[in-house]
């Protein structure tokens, strides 16, 4: 008796993955379409994995009720990846073998990201990289992976370059970046492109260590090199502090800082020695703009988390929104018929898409998935965040590798 | 003016070395009085920052308001702690009682993370962002007003355990339990009371150094220099704590000055490696009498 | 058969069961279990060694990531910059972390306690700047790429393969340990750790025992840092940080210090729990930390404690047997 109901039951298990792989692409059933994310929810980098997960929630809400997309509503499944690239290969294997997710969608950092792309590439998933801007993902070129809101780091490299020294007419520059990937990255970059484009080199590099409280040691090499303009790369953390601290030691040259540093916790930190900080945005509305689209986003975005705490939604909240729209669009273009590759396709037909002025937009070709190559340049004017009027002039060459 | 960078260098070092010191007393206060190494006291700095931040932010008072009512919640919470988690590990072996520490710690750090989402935030204090400037030197008093209130905490704790009851209750505790309790000493109070004072000093280098480094979940790291601190004064006297907070923020700022800013933290091993050679128990420590 | 033969029959039928479940149950389920159970293997290999370290011969060890990374970016780099066999260069890089764990020992021959829990600390300092400033070797904070390794020319890309090498390896290392433990260096460690006066009493040569220690932890961490680095196939500075070394001590803590089966326990309970409290989303740390803490006020000298008491309730009529004092740990 009991035998025979478990071969029934090891026949019911057989028979639901045969029908459930001949049935559709894993992940894709009548009605609905799994996505997997991941990205670091607990871990010092906590706020940029839940602001990512937010903001794409926001989107899958506007998504499934206009309707979802060819009459199928979008779920995701978001797991945690820590800040380590163990735990996110771990939660990438998850999602592609137990959840069975049609595309994987990552809010992560660098390196965790980098150490799930070679499971990903044998297994032949869509992946779409929002936030991350390690180079591996888009280069060299692979169908598979997508890069969205952030661009890659040579890219910062030139809008750098070009805003330093087209824009501010800057010829002594020094470099103070942190030693960690991500600055590093820009901070080389920024060197190289230097030196490319305008046979330009910075007259000092200095560097710091993530969670350093003190910069005086840098900022005293800085003073003594006399530049004309200084240029730091890391977290906003580290900015607060090293703007009032050089201040404090007599340096009156403005300062430049990376993306992650146009945050109002660097207003409010560091007060008026903040007075002229400029520094890079990635999306062309900062998150108080009185915009039309910015405030709609503003109201949905409280409207779906009303306890929320202080310091959201942030930029990574911004980011999640626009590039969820984004795959809503490819899957849209895809046709009700869906595959992974049909979907593939389909976003590289995207040009200068994006679902509102919130979000910069994004191209894709059958030979480049670099999404987007732009960057809203901001300075702190009595106390706010102001957008600086300027467009990068120069062609970018990030894409010529590819052409060849 | 000559020396003005060395002396600007000083004042900070002096600062950050106040902020060393108020940690490793918050340790070495716990350690012998309860016999229990905290590992949660850094975490412990991060909370009264945050207490702080919702003292003066959400609620909007004043300094001096958010300074008493953040120290009387960390010693309430602090007593709290002892009571409800630590007493039951107090007969637990040593190693156990260590992680289960780290895993209070955690816990603070998760909760604060998830609370307070902003990337970085700070409490109003009156003496930042005003520069006090001395020909060519400039002071941030913030840096003046930590050393300063370490001062008068130290001279405090010395009258506090030298004349008053409780303190000197808790000296018969940490030195010999079974004869404290034989005096009447109600050991339980006095452990609670200890911890009680160990995360009120916690939540004190919160609030002084939230200004200047800004209050964010990772700030715990801090643990780590005030371990050092206090190793390098013996782990056993307040006084040693403040030498050794003291000298251990002086050599960070001026050797990563002259030496290099990335190597800034093997300074402060290298010191302590260098000090351990020649005084295996620190400035102050005395070998004890083991017996055999 | 006598009692004691019948015993001996007994445990050597629960071992080749154990194993043949070890090797037949994987099968079943899918390549995200196998690679988890590769990672709580070579977790297990690392808190075997460091419980010889810190739960036999009691000393504090606050570095086994940096013997781990030692080994990580030392096969690493044989294997997938200069060519070696990964089968030479695991080896290689578990020889490495060695004997950067002799030259630890020898502070240790001076230090106790916390000092040497802060000199460990140091050591983890130092070569975590090493490896941040050689990126020619290391790939620095970028990370290094691992691609996986090969065995008699079958790649072995499928997290099952490797699963099974890393199983071998395992069982290698527990019947090291155990032999080690019943050996004299063993009992040295045990008189190490309760009392170094009386063991010098008793002609136990603290200073070479101390350094085997050390060696055997090192060597142990570099050869599961060597693995590490090929079942993820990218490593980079943060995996090896104090955090990861704290990990460690927390598996040996939770399972039971100076005891094999309590390395075995916490090294796979804690290296699968995080995984199972997915589902906690955002609170899955705060939820981890609870747990533990729970688990540490319920069972303070670790999870193996249960398994005396368990099997005293299941055995009929007969009493729990008095703890002997000079017993030897539970292997």
């Amino acid at each position: 008796m009991f035998r025979s109901r478990l071969l029934a039951a090891i026949l019911a298990m057989a028979l639901a993955q045969v029908s459930f792989e001949a049935g559709a692409q894993g992940g894709v059933t009548a009605d609905g379409v799994l996505i997997g994310a991941y990205g670091p929810i607990t871990g010092p980098a906590a706020y940029v994995g839940l602001g990512g997960r937010d903001g794409m929630e926001i989107a899958i809400n506007e998504i499934n009720e206009a309707g979802g997309i060819h009459g199928r509503k979008l779920k995701v499944v978001f797991e945690d990846d820590g800040f380590s690239p163990t735990k996110a290969l771990a939660a990438v294997k998850k999602l592609v073998e137990q959840d069975k997710v049609f595309m994987i969608f990552g809010v992560s950092a660098s390196n965790p990201t980098v150490g799930t792309l070679e499971y990903l590439r044998e297994a032949k998933v869509p992946n779409y990289v929002s936030i991350a801007s390690a180079p591996q993902v888009t280069r060299p070129f692979n169908r598979y992976f997508f890069r969205g809101g952030t661009t890659e780091a040579a890219r910062y490299g030139e809008l750098y370059a070009e805003f330093l020294t087209q824009f501010l007419l800057a010829k002594r520059i020094a470099i103070l970046s942190g030693s960690d990937e991500f600055p590093k990255n820009e901070g080389d970059a920024t060197e190289r492109l230097l030196q490319k484009w305008y046979g330009a080199k910075p007259i000092l590099r200095v560097e710091f260590k993530v969670g350093d409280k003190d910069f005086t040691p840098q900022l005293l090499k800085i003073k003594e090199a006399n530049p004309e303009i200084i240029m730091t790369l890391g977290l906003v953390t580290e900015a607060s502090i090293i703007v009032r601290q050089a201040r404090e030691l007599g340096l009156r040259q403005p300062i430049f800082g990376s993306g992650a540093m146009v945050d109002n916790a660097l207003i409010a930190n560091a007060g008026y020695a903040a007075e002229g900080f400029m520094g890079g945005w990635l999306t062309p509305l900062f998150l108080d703009s009185e915009h039309p689209d910015m405030v709609k986003f503003r109201q949905a975005w409280s409207k779906r988390f009303p306890d929320a705490p202080k310091g959201r939604p942030n930029v990574f909240d911004l980011l999640g929104y626009g590039d969820m729209h984004v795959v809503a669009e490819g899957l849209r273009r895809a046709g009700p018929d869906l595959t992974r590759e049909k979907l593939i396709d389909a976003l590289e037909t995207l040009e200068d898409y994006r679902v509102s002025e919130v979000a910069t937009p994004r191209t894709f070709t059958k030979w480049h998935h670099i999404g987007n190559l732009r960057m809203q340049m901001m300075v702190v004017l009595n106390q706010h965040w102001v957008p600086l009027r300027w467009d990068p002039k120069r062609q970018s060459e990030i894409l010529d590798d590819y052409k060849k | 003016m000559a020396y003005a960078v060395e002396i600007q260098l000083l004042i900070a070092g002096l600062s950050n070395g106040s902020i060393y010191a108020l940690v490793a007393l918050g340790l070495v206060l716990a350690f012998k009085g309860t016999g229990i190494l905290n590992f949660a006291q850094g975490e412990l700095v991060a909370l009264g920052a945050y207490i702080a931040l919702f003292f003066a932010v959400v609620m909007k008072l004043p300094y001096w308001q958010v300074v008493l009512l953040t120290l009387a919640t960390a010693a309430l919470f602090g007593a709290a702690l002892e009571r409800g988690l630590i007493r039951p590990l107090m007969r637990a072996p040593a190693f156990t009682i260590v992680v289960a520490t780290l895993a209070i710690g955690l816990m603070i750090k998760n909760v604060l993370r998830l609370s307070w989402q902003e990337s970085v935030s700070t409490i109003p204090s009156p003496f930042a962002g005003v520069l006090i400037r001395l020909g060519e030197i400039n002071i941030n008093p913030q840096y003046l007003w930590v050393i300063g209130c370490t001062v008068v905490i130290m001279g405090l704790l010395v009258l506090f355990f030298r004349k008053s009851l409780i303190g000197k209750a808790m000296r018969a505790v940490a030195q010999n339990q079974e004869a404290a309790r034989l005096m009447g000493i109600r050991v339980s109070r006095v452990f609670s009371g200890t911890f009680a004072l160990s995360s009120a000093l916690a939540a004190l280098a919160g609030i002084l150094v939230a200004p200047l480094i800004g209050i964010h979940a990772e700030m715990g790291a801090v643990i780590l220099k005030g371990f050092v601190a206090a190793i390098l004064g013996g782990f056993n006297s307040l006084a040693g704590c403040v030498v050794g907070g003291l000298l251990l923020g002086v050599l960070e700022t001026l050797g990563g000055a002259y030496i290099g800013g990335t190597f800034k933290d093997t300074a402060a091993f290298g010191l302590l490696m260098l000090i351990l050679l020649l005084r295996p128990h620190g400035l102050f420590g005395r070998a004890e009498a083991r017996r055999v | 058969m006598s009692d004691d033969q019948a015993g001996r029959f007994r445990t050597r039928l629960a071992v080749a069961a154990v194993i043949a479940a070890l090797v037949v149950v994987p099968t079943w389920f899918g390549s995200y279990h196998h690679f988890l159970a590769s990672l709580a293997l070579i977790n297990v290999i690392i808190a075997l060694g460091l419980n010889l370290l810190t739960g036999n011969a009691g000393q504090i060890s606050l570095c086994s990531s940096s013997f781990m990374a030692i080994g990580a970016y030392a096969t690493t780099y044989l294997f997938a910059k200069l060519g070696l066999s990964f089968w030479l260069a695991l080896p290689l890089g578990g020889t490495l972390a060695a004997f950067c764990g002799f030259l630890l020992g020898f502070p240790a021959l001076r230090l106790r306690g916390f000092y040497l829990a802060v000199v460990t600390l140091g050591f983890l300092e130092v070569t975590q700047i090493v490896i941040e400033q050689i990126p020619s070797i290391t790939g620095g904070v970028r990370g290094m790429l691992a691609p996986r390794t090969s065995l008699f020319g079958v790649k072995l890309s499928s997290d099952l393969s490797f699963y099974y090498v890393v199983l071998a390896m395992a069982i290698a290392a527990l019947w090291c340990a155990h032999s080690l433990l019943n050996s004299p260096t063993g009992r040295a460690f045990n008189a190490l750790r309760n009392s170094e006066a009386a063991a010098q009493t008793l002609a136990v040569p603290l200073a070479r025992t101390k350094l085997v220690a050390f060696v055997v932890a090192a060597f142990y961490a570099g050869i599961g840092g060597g693995l590490f680095a090929n079942l993820v196939g990218f490593i980079d500075p943060t995996e090896f940080g104090v955090w990861t070394s704290i990990r460690h001590v927390v598996f040996i803590v939770v399972g039971g210090l100076g005891s094999i089966a309590g390395s075995v326990v916490g090294a796979v309970v804690l290296t699968l729990l995080p995984e199972l409290l997915r589902g906690f989303k955002e609170y899955n740390e705060l939820v981890f930390g609870g747990l533990l803490l729970v688990v540490l006020i319920v069972m303070p000298a670790g999870l193996v404690g249960l398994w005396p008491e368990l099997r005293a309730r299941f055995r009929r009529g007969r009493p729990a047997s008095p703890r002997d004092p000079l017993e030897r740990p539970a292997a």
